[in-house]
């Protein structure tokens, strides 16, 4: 009995070796792969590099006490934890992470319920201070969910927080991500951390206390601010009737969460990637909101029509904003592939129309890969946006100029377009990036750049963005509305 | 011995199928991840464990299911999710400017 116990002890020893091996070579095989994926690791460089947020296997992403957190570091021997005791696998709490051999390639995350907040609410804003406590800088959500930040674990003293208003928007931050988010208007949009110390209630201008147990129930009224946009007003009393069409349809047929999908034009954007539209992106059209990636491609379409009619396709030709954003479409250096695969193909002279989403902004870029020149329009009229979107275009155009052996000009030159009609309202950068596009798409001599270089008090009205809008309002009706 | 608990414990998994679910998360990429979660837990954790993993913030993303843009405080029950059921990470960008 015993001799046979030993026995089927030392097959089952050999057979995990083996898996083992198995395992940690898929494990090598993974990073790889979610290395390249454009969707994780932002440009923001703070992600831990491919390796251990690959092995981050089944980290328990909660809140929970922080030596739940010690277990993703050291991914091997947590496998070998789980092999050796099969089913007795790591034990978080109640949580129990299932990970069975076959699924080595999948990476398997437990959510579960409840945990302890460590400190602080997270369902109000907060005052963000820097340096002294009565020097604010901004409002925050504090955001207990989680013990991990950009795939760090957080340090003991520091909060997960991301900036709801900004006060100070030149203020340095305290814990800078990279070189790309260092002040709290470059923050907006991504959650950094703060000083526990500095984090102050924000009426009475005391500090939290960092013991307070809380309800997570409470994080549900986060989650529904998150999607709700702030101002929805009612649409304008003299609005053009299409656009109370399309509210009222949009009311009716994207109620209850309901979405519209739609793929893009292969013409247009070389891709026909699927993109979805929400009520809350036709309420922001029609009542003056943010305006989404998607309101921004199907306007493209729009333009794509008129670019066809007029034989001007091999003129200008766009980007789809997904590829190049800077949050949520991976590192520059993916993201400068990805531009230069669209390049591919380039005509003579064409020029392409980039819609830049840069941290809760848009702004315009338009490339001409072939004479290697850029010009970047922005409707704050800011500085060219960032070292690192020049980085990424002039990569963009160099891999494309290598894929087609072409000899690469010394410089590549970029010029702001600071003679752009700046907007008006603090939410329309949306609605003049496809102001801007229209008009470039509109001459067809192409001299935008002549025209807009230099400073010149250009303005537009609310008809001449109106009518970005019902185009797009009645070219959506006819082809989309079911 | 340890032999026959094995088998015991390979079974819990499968067996237990009633109180959690196993959902795929999407990307746009075709990148897959893969969540176990209780049925009855809302689904904000799923999509904070996400976005924290692509290093964006909650609102950057929508989550589609059926076609339906999923809310925070839904649960799997609620929406009648299987075993195996496929969500959608879409990117949501929307610039305003100034704030």
């Amino acid at each position: 009995m015993s001799e046979q116990t030993s026995k089927i002890i030392e097959e089952r020893d050999a057979f995990w070796a083996k898996e083992m091996e198995k395992l940690k070579a898929a494990l090598c095989g993974k990073d790889i792969r979610l290395d390249g994926s454009p969707l994780i690791n932002s440009q923001q460089g703070s992600c831990s590099k491919g390796g251990s947020a690959a092995l981050r296997k089944d980290l328990d992403l909660n809140e929970g006490p922080r030596k739940k957190l010690k277990l993703t570091g050291d991914c091997v021997d947590e496998v070998e934890e789980e092999d050796h005791a099969v089913g007795n696998t790591t034990q978080l709490g109640e949580e129990m992470v299932k990970e069975n051999n076959q699924e080595v390639e999948k990476s398997v995350t437990v959510v579960d319920e409840q945990l302890e907040v460590r400190g602080l609410k997270n369902d109000s804003e907060r005052k963000l201070a820097v340096g002294s406590p009565t020097n604010f800088v901004a409002y925050g959500i504090v955001d207990t969910i989680s013990d991990v930040l950009h795939g760090k674990p957080l340090e003991k003293e520091n909060a997960r927080v991301s900036i709801t208003r900004v006060i100070q928007g030149a203020a340095k931050i305290p814990f800078p991500i990279g070189d790309e988010i260092m002040t709290v208007e470059q923050a907006c949009g991504t959650f950094i951390a703060w000083p526990r110390d500095l984090i102050l209630e924000e009426d009475s201008g005391a500090l939290v206390n960092p013991n307070v147990k809380v309800n997570t129930k409470n994080a549900g009224k986060k989650s529904k601010k998150l999607n709700k946009p702030d101002a929805m007003v009612e649409m304008a009393a003299d609005s053009p009737p299409i656009l109370k069409r399309l509210l009222d349809w949009g009311k009716d047929a994207l109620d209850d969460d309901r979405t519209i999908s739609f793929p893009l034009c292969e013409k247009a954007f070389g891709s026909n990637k699927k993109k979805v539209l929400y009520l809350t992106d036709v309420q922001a059209l029609c009542c003056g909101g943010e305006i989404s990636g998607s309101i921004i491609c199907m306007c493209i379409h729009v333009l794509e029509n008129y670019l066809e009619k007029d034989k001007m396709t091999d003129m200008v030709t766009f980007v789809d904003p997904g590829i190049i954003g800077a949050i949520g479409c991976g590192s520059v250096a993916e993201r400068a592939r990805s531009l230069s695969a669209r390049f591919k193909n380039a005509k003579k002279g064409q020029y392409f129309l980039l819609p830049y989403h840069h941290v809760n902004h848009w702004a315009l870029t338009v490339v001409n890969p072939e004479a290697q020149t850029v010009c970047h329009m922005d409707p704050l009229k800011r500085r060219i946006a960032s070292e690192e979107w020049i980085e990424l275009v002039d990569n963009g155009i160099k891999l494309y100029k290598e894929s087609v052996r072409k000899i690469l000009k010394k410089k590549i030159v970029w010029e702001n377009m600071a003679g752009v009609p700046v907007q008006t309202g603090t939410k329309d950068c949306g609605l003049f990036v496809m102001r801007y596009m229209k008009e470039i798409c509109e001459d067809k001599d192409l001299n935008f750049a002549s025209k807009w270089l230099r400073r010149k008090n250009l303005a537009y009205s609310v008809s001449d963005i109106n009518e970005i809008k019902v185009e797009w309002a009645n070219f959506f009706m006819k082809h989309h509305a079911r | 011995m340890s032999g026959t608990t094995t088998a015991d414990e390979d079974k819990k998994p499968g067996t237990e199928g009633g109180a959690h679910i196993n959902l795929k998360v999407k990307g746009q990429d075709g990148n897959e991840v893969f969540f176990r979660i209780k049925r009855n837990t809302q689904l904000k954790k799923l999509m904070n464990a996400y976005c924290d993993r692509q290093s964006v913030e909650m609102n950057s993303i929508a989550f589609l299911f059926d076609g339906r843009r999923l809310q925070g405080a839904q649960t799997p029950d609620e929406l009648e999710m299987e075993d195996g059921d496929e969500i959608d990470a879409m990117l949501h960008q929307t610039g305003g400017g100034i704030i």
